[in-house]
């Protein structure tokens, strides 16, 4: 089997928390342990510069580079070229991997990769519409990024469609490999909480596309009809106020308990003290969450948006419309359920540790880094045909950025040639065993 | 490995799907949790199914659309007023106190209007509300009928006969709605205010004569265009103001109050870029005078009447304040401006709103699961 030189690329990684870190740091350990040499790169983070070892020998490079907003570095087309060039010749990548469609940097990665003639993949984590200006600028940087990319990897089927319609694709080039749980790290609590009390807990960022207001109207509802019934909700955000305030004005100072934002180690120890997870987010392209709550042995209640039916089987979940009238019922028939035993949790751990396995979704990744290998690079003109239909405007646009490209990449190479790059040693490892 | 050069991706697709029927595998469930034997990149036939287009589509209607267009033309031509006016004081020595008292005068006329048909509505809404309140307490026909006399003058307008209560209830609902106004100002307080501003522009404008001295007058035309430009773009034309729906009427008051100053702030500066071209301090003063007047108030007093759905004297204004600038570009600038002028009214009125009729044709709306979900609340 091959061994690949990787490069993932993304805005977003570690020490900053967030699903896509996460994601990001748990394939790279998988493709580590598939024999497979992986580097990320990054932005620096404050004081976090430079390059960095995580466990078996994980590089992470932390680029300096100017941050705008929310982490996302500012968007300037070429300037991360020549620091980027040096990595990739440094580590003799193969294949550039970029995620998050926020993310500026992987973008400008995943241009200067092709202009160099190395194979990208990019992953999409989030769903976008089309019909306001930002997501219309974002869309057309999409078409931009993923006109001459390898492969495109999405993580639910919704999130394909999405994809494909915004970058206008061939849906045979976008793959789904949906995201995954360490299953061992949300093991359900040893001694299951009594049914006397009944916990439902939520954990999210309150936002109103995570669907807080939903959640704010609910709590009253559900605690004035079910004495039983006590809410955990740990998240913070801007609706944080709007639930504390529902709190006061109902006297459930008792009955909901807001713990504000915890760190991911700590999700499991929340997770455990709940019978029912409730989800109503308005928007989400896959729901990890969901999966951990399940592999806690929780019973999950979530709206039915984005990518979420696909993800639990019918028999973990209890769907709803994103309706006050229809989450209200579903919690009650969750409750219903949970009372008469006609739901068995304690099976759920097992069974989601065999749907979601980062050894699963790596090996599936690295098909589809043979795909992308094995493929004959296009010529030229190709390309810049295929930049050409874009649009009429953007169609110019873009070819006029791909050949500065190409210019810049002729500068580099005649200014610090290739040869004059010292190259990486490999971090040393054991012989592993590869594959099952 | 799969054919991805493969230019035509719907042929690959049906290809693929083909391939798949004759396998005879079990069929593709668009789940992640289920293992099932097909590769990553497969996609089945009801990729997309759930993809929605032009959902919230709108048909125009022409004459509707006309309609709104003319107001883009009604405040082109209010720049052009005021333009018009600068270029007689400045080129054709006018007496620059003749358009500022004419249009003194007029904004004192309109302001007459506007607070007399506040206090009439005023009164209707007062009594509509005590007609509820009587309704709710059910009322003796006595007592209605005395409420009703002590407020003789605006006992007619009522839409509604006596005896339809049930009915009733119901349009006074929709008539209170229509008939929400702000109070109408105080006599004492605006007096005053204007007073001051007059005042103060008086006592500013040998500033404002002399405030580009040092400056090319090629570089102030230049600047004055660029803000007419600008006021153009940022004008809020409040197009769908009481056309479409009655019930976000107080809400769209509110946005159209907060909204709309940036046009009148550049116009503002306009005029104060412009008279400190003129030559005496008078027609400085005049000039701004005339330029808050036309460009700052008279919107103000049109969006009024448009609210009230005064159409006919909407209209009225409309008509005569283009037609007004037309003669004026004619007399002054000649034929060749004219037409130029015309045909740059003719093409947005006409020609605008059959070119926007016809790019929705071109309007490729997506929706399907990926778009946030609208919650529904109950309780409000």
């Amino acid at each position: 089997m091959k061994s690949y030189n990787i490069a993932m690329i993304s805005d977003f990684f570690y020490p900053q928390p967030g699903g896509m870190e996460l994601h990001i740091y748990h394939l790279s350990q998988k493709l580590i342990a598939r024999g497979h040499s992986v580097v990320v790169i990054t932005h620096a983070y404050d004081d976090r510069t430079g390059v960095r070892m995580l466990t078996n020998g994980l590089k992470i490079y932390y680029v300096p580079f100017f941050i705008i907003y929310r982490q996302t570095t500012f968007p300037t087309v070429f300037s991360l070229f020549p620091i980027l060039r040096q990595i990739l010749i440094r580590e003799r990548i193969d294949i550039v991997h970029g995620h998050g469609t926020f993310s500026s940097m992987c973008h400008e990665a995943i241009l200067h990769a092709n202009t160099m003639g190395i194979k990208t993949v990019f992953t999409d984590h989030s769903l976008f519409g089309f019909a306001d200006v930002g997501s219309i600028l974002g869309n057309k940087l999409l078409k931009f990024t993923l006109t001459n990319i390898g492969h495109v990897i999405c993580v639910s089927h919704t999130c394909k469609e999405n994809t494909v319609l915004r970058a206008s694709l061939d849906p045979s080039s976008v793959s789904v490999i949906p995201n995954a749980v360490i299953a061992d790290d949300f093991k359900p609590a040893e001694v299951k909480p009594s049914l006397n009390k009944i916990t439902v807990v939520v954990i999210s960022r309150l936002f109103q596309n995570k669907g807080a207001d939903l959640l704010t109207a609910i709590i009253p509802r559900l605690c004035s009809s079910r004495p039983d019934i006590h809410f955990l909700i740990a998240g913070d955000g801007p609706k944080f106020i709007d639930l504390e305030q529902m709190r006061e004005k109902h006297q459930l100072q008792d009955r909901v308990e807001l713990i504000g934002s915890i760190r991911h180690q700590q999700v499991r120890d929340v997770m455990v003290q709940g019978h029912i997870y409730l989800h109503p987010s308005l928007t989400e392209a896959f729901g990890t969450v969901l999966v951990e709550a399940a592999s806690c042995g929780l019973l999950v209640v979530t709206t039915k948006v984005g990518g979420i039916p696909e993800v639990l089987p019918n028999k973990m979940t209890v769907f709803a419309d994103p309706d006050e009238e229809s989450l209200v019922d579903a919690v009650n028939l969750a409750v219903r359920k949970l009372k008469e035993n006609k739901i068995d949790t304690s099976s759920f751990h097992e069974e989601v540790k065999k749907m979601y396995d980062w050894g699963d979704i790596a090996k599936r990744t690295e098909k589809v880094y043979n795909m992308v290998s094995e493929r004959e690079a296009a010529s030229l003109v190709d390309v810049l045909i295929k930049y050409y239909n874009c649009g009429p405007w953007a169609g110019l646009l873009f070819i006029l950025c791909v050949v500065v490209d190409l210019f810049i990449l002729e500068f580099l190479n005649w200014w610090w040639p290739e040869s004059d790059i010292d190259k990486v040693k490999k971090w040393p490892r054991k012989k592993v065993q590869t594959g099952k | 490995m799969d054919s991805d050069e493969d230019s035509s991706s719907i042929t690959s697709l049906s290809e693929r799907v083909e391939n798949v029927k004759s396998a005879k595998k079990h069929p593709w469930k668009k789940l992640l949790w289920y293992k099932q034997d097909y590769e990553d990149n497969y996609t089945d036939a009801s990729f997309l199914s759930q993809l929605k287009r032009n959902s919230t589509v709108i048909n125009y209607s022409y004459w509707k659309l006309l309609s709104d267009f003319t107001l883009i033309v009604l405040h082109l031509s209010i720049i052009m007023l005021v333009i018009l006016v600068f270029y007689g004081i400045y080129r054709l020595n006018w007496n620059p106190l003749v358009p500022a008292l004419l249009s003194s005068s007029l904004t004192a006329l309109g302001f007459i209007v506007y607070v007399i048909t506040l206090k009439i509505r005023r009164n209707r809404l007062i009594n509509l509300q005590k007609l509820k309140i009587e309704q709710l307490t059910r009322p003796t026909r006595y007592s209605k009928f005395n409420s009703s006399k002590s407020h003789p003058p605006s006992r007619s307008p009522s839409p509604f006969p006596h005896n339809l209560e049930l009915t009733a209830k119901e349009s006074t609902m929709d008539l209170e709605r229509y008939l929400r106004e702000p109070n109408s100002p105080d006599l004492f307080n605006t007096l005053k205010s204007s007073i001051l501003i007059l005042l103060t522009l008086l006592t500013f404008s040998p500033v404002l004569k002399s405030l580009t001295n040092s400056t090319a007058s090629d570089s102030i035309w230049a600047l004055s265009t660029w803000l007419c430009l600008l006021n153009v773009l940022f004008n809020d034309y409040s197009i769908d103001f009481s056309h479409t729906s009655r019930q976000s009427e107080s809400s769209t008051f509110e946005l159209q109050t907060s909204n709309s100053n940036l046009s009148k702030n550049i116009s503002l500066s306009n005029a104060i870029v412009l008279a400190s071209r003129l030559n005496s301090n008078l027609s400085a003063f005049c000039f701004i005078v005339f330029s808050i007047e036309v460009s700052g108030l008279f919107p103000v007093f049109n969006n009024f009447t448009r609210r009230c759905q005064f159409w006919a004297f909407h209209w009225f204004q409309v008509v005569a304040i283009t037609t007004a600038v037309d003669f004026a570009v004619y007399k002054i600038f000649g034929v060749g401006w004219f037409l130029l002028w015309i045909g740059l009214q003719f093409w947005i009125m006409v020609i605008g709103p059959w070119h926007f009729i016809m790019l929705q044709k071109y309007k490729d709306e997506l929706q399907g699961p990926w778009d946030p979900a609208k919650p529904i609340f109950k309780t409000i």
